[in-house]
């Protein structure tokens, strides 16, 4: 799928910027170089060198109460100046070459001012100029920040899934083990780089240049079959390194030597590894943890050379999942890469509606309304170490 | 006989054409869930009434537990192929030798004039050369015979496992409508009793007196092969669990319609409605 990408926001932005460098890197051609990032601080343009110079839209610059220096996490002056730059904002859009794209992205922090109040705008102006999908990518915010930012991210949810036509979510505090791997601020590049493999396997499905054709196409209109849900969606992923020296070769051998051994390594057969893949993805670490029974739809991708999927493995495992999350609609689709070092399975669960996480930012939101400011994880964790 | 695929289900070709329209349809495998049984479920049905007549292929028959993906496609693409050629090749008149039970392309259509799904059942065994070629050559008459009655018994048994084993789609064997066999392979391996009992066995077994037999001659051939052709063929397991299958997955479907809204609205709104949306 081709997708326009607009950032809006400093992690907005931040989400661009990777995703650019990751397409570069991965010969994934999903935005032919369609990007915008918009921001109400000029500071922030300063960190990117992937998005060009004139991608970089500042909004309110202005306006009395900014004046180029951002919203001060006011999600609701963001908004506001967004409404005003209206006519700048559609100009920008100009740039965007939506009429020959799939989709367009919208990559916000819902926490920010910025990204959780002009995010939801940008959305809805979006709708008007395209007939195509307009998907969220949001980010939420880590139990560090301050409740002013569970409050934005809670009100910016509820527009974000109402404007877009679905919102797959990123939560950075289930990616982070307490004080061990330093501050969470510090990571955010490495965590923005593992959700970009997350989002593009599935989004960028397709678009590899070095690709073959697939068994099972997947193609677009599989991913916004599965996404017509609207609502909240995470990502789920695992991957193997395949030896490289027990690779092509000793596959080759093995093949040539004798049928029934042909994929026996470790003692596994090929479909079970297969099988394996595909429900550590579910399993493992999702993008935004949630009861994966609570699932509409899923979509499952497998990448990797064409000797490493199973049919066999790769249709028991579908049908698992099937039965995990109760859905009917389970999309799935094949990427042979033949001469890849990994195999990967990826799977876009749409409209999850268990989902812990949003209930303990909307139980902090509302205690910050109403001036009771609550506990919040990181101090959860720290009592877990007495 | 002459014919040309295509790969339009809509309602055409058979408006079209004075030629009997045949379906060849793919159905889905357990596996591959709720929403493309229902997919099948719902073409089979316009599919039927819109052809001549269907032959269907059970995805499910034909996975095996090493294959890849790839190879899942192309070894079903290869029996498919297969099953179709040795069929319609036999009614087809080119340099090969003349048949003794010669078959044409009137038999086929006639066999598959009965609307409905057909399956298609296939086995081959490797011509066993001193036999079929030097075996000839001996003068002795009893050899000969019991020559004639090994490969008599041995075209009945191809037809036997053909019809048990290796069906494009499993079903009852007794509700067929029609049957058409034909054997193909080189002439010398043929055996005019193994074919007559072939079609005694069928008439029995089909519970039909609509059979009618073949035999398509290829003289360097290296197998016998038997093709069996069940046509309307009403008692199939797999299109009554994919009905079923659909049936649930269309349930499901409009009970996961019916709550997606409220489910959404109660994840993006606190208990209490204390939080308003920025835009």
């Amino acid at each position: 799928m081709k997708f326009a990408l607009v950032g809006v926001g400093g992690a907005g932005g931040r989400l661009v910027e990777q995703f650019r460098h990751t397409e570069k890197e991965t010969g994934r051609s999903f935005s032919k170089g369609s990007l915008l990032a918009f921001d109400t601080q000029k500071a922030a343009f300063e960190q990117y060198s992937e998005i060009p110079l004139d991608r970089h839209v500042l909004l309110g610059d202005l306006h009395s109460g900014i004046r180029g220096e951002g919203v001060g996490g006011d999600v609701d002056l963001a908004a506001d100046v967004a409404r005003q730059d209206d006519d700048e904002i559609y100009r920008e859009f100009d740039k965007l070459d939506v009429h020959n794209l799939d989709a367009v992205v919208v990559a916000a922090g819902l926490g920010g001012g910025t990204g959780g109040g002009a995010g939801p705008v940008i959305v809805d102006r979006l709708k008007t100029i395209t007939e195509n999908p307009v998907y969220g990518l949001g980010v939420l915010p880590d139990r560090s920040e301050p409740d002013q930012q569970a409050l934005n991210a809670a009100r910016s949810l509820q527009s974000f899934v109402r404007i877009s036509d679905g919102v797959v979510l990123f939560d950075n505090d289930s990616w982070h083990n307490g004080d061990k791997q330093g501050p969470l601020a510090d990571r955010y590049g490495e965590l923005n780089r593992l959700h970009a493999t997350r989002f593009l396997s599935v989004f960028a499905l397709g678009e590899l240049d070095s690709a073959e054709i697939a068994e099972n196409t997947l193609d677009s209109s599989d991913i916004f079959r599965t996404l017509t849900t609207g609502g909240v969606a995470s990502i789920g992923y695992a991957s193997t390194e395949l030896d490289v020296n027990s690779g092509f070769f000793s596959r080759l051998l093995s093949k040539l030597r004798n049928g029934e051994k042909k994929y026996e390594t470790e003692g596994r057969t090929v479909a079970m590894r297969t099988n394996d893949l595909i429900k550590r993805a579910a399993t493992r670490q999702l993008t935004l943890p949630c009861s994966i029974a609570s699932a509409d739809r899923a979509l499952i991708v497998l990448s990797g050379p064409p000797e490493e999927c199973s049919r066999k493995g790769f249709e028991s495992g579908r049908h698992w999942l099937e039965e995990e999350t109760g859905a009917v609609e389970v999309f799935a689709g094949d990427e042979p890469r033949p001469n890849a070092s990994s195999v990967s399975a990826t799977i876009l669960f749409s409209n999850v509606t268990e989902v812990p996480r949003i209930d303990e930012l909307q139980r902090r939101a509302v205690a910050a309304k109403s001036g009771t400011p609550q506990s919040h994880g990181q101090d959860q964790r720290h009592s877990r170490q007495p | 006989m002459r014919y040309s695929s295509s790969r339009d289900s809509g309602a055409g070709p058979e408006k079209m054409y004075d030629e009997p329209v045949y379906g060849l349809g793919v159905l889905p495998g357990e596996y591959e869930g709720g929403r493309p049984a229902l997919n099948a479920a719902r073409s089979l049905q316009s599919f039927v009434t819109k052809v001549d007549n269907f032959i269907a292929f059970d995805n499910d028959a034909w996975r095996a537990r090493d294959q890849t993906i790839e190879e899942g496609y192309d070894e079903m693409n290869k029996e498919l192929a297969t099953r179709m050629v040795t069929l319609l090749a036999a009614g087809e008149k080119d340099a090969s030798d003349v048949a003794e039970n010669v078959m044409d392309s009137s038999d086929i259509m006639r066999t598959l004039d009965t609307g409905g799904v057909s399956s298609i059942g296939y086995a081959s065994s490797p011509v066993d050369e001193q036999k079929g070629l030097l075996g000839r050559f001996r003068e002795d008459g009893d050899e000969y015979d019991a020559d004639e009655a090994t490969d008599a018994t041995k075209i009945k048994g191809l037809v036997k496992r053909a019809v048990n084993s290796r069906l494009t789609i499993p079903c009852e064997v007794s509700s067929a409508d029609r049957v058409l066999v034909v054997i193909s392979g080189p002439p010398e391996t043929f055996a005019r009793k193994g074919l007559e009992s072939s079609r005694q066995w069928l008439e029995q077994t089909a519970d039909t007196v609509e059979v009618l037999a073949g035999d398509d001659p290829r003289e360097n051939a290296t197998e016998l092969a038997a093709v069996v052709l069940l046509s309307n063929v009403t008692q199939t397991p797999r299109v009554d669990e994919i009905q079923n299958q659909a049936v649930d997955a269309q349930e499901k479907i409009r009970e996961l319609d019916e709550v997606r809204e409220e489910e959404i609205e109660d994840l993006i709104t606190d208990e209490d409605n204390e939080l308003d949306p920025v835009v």
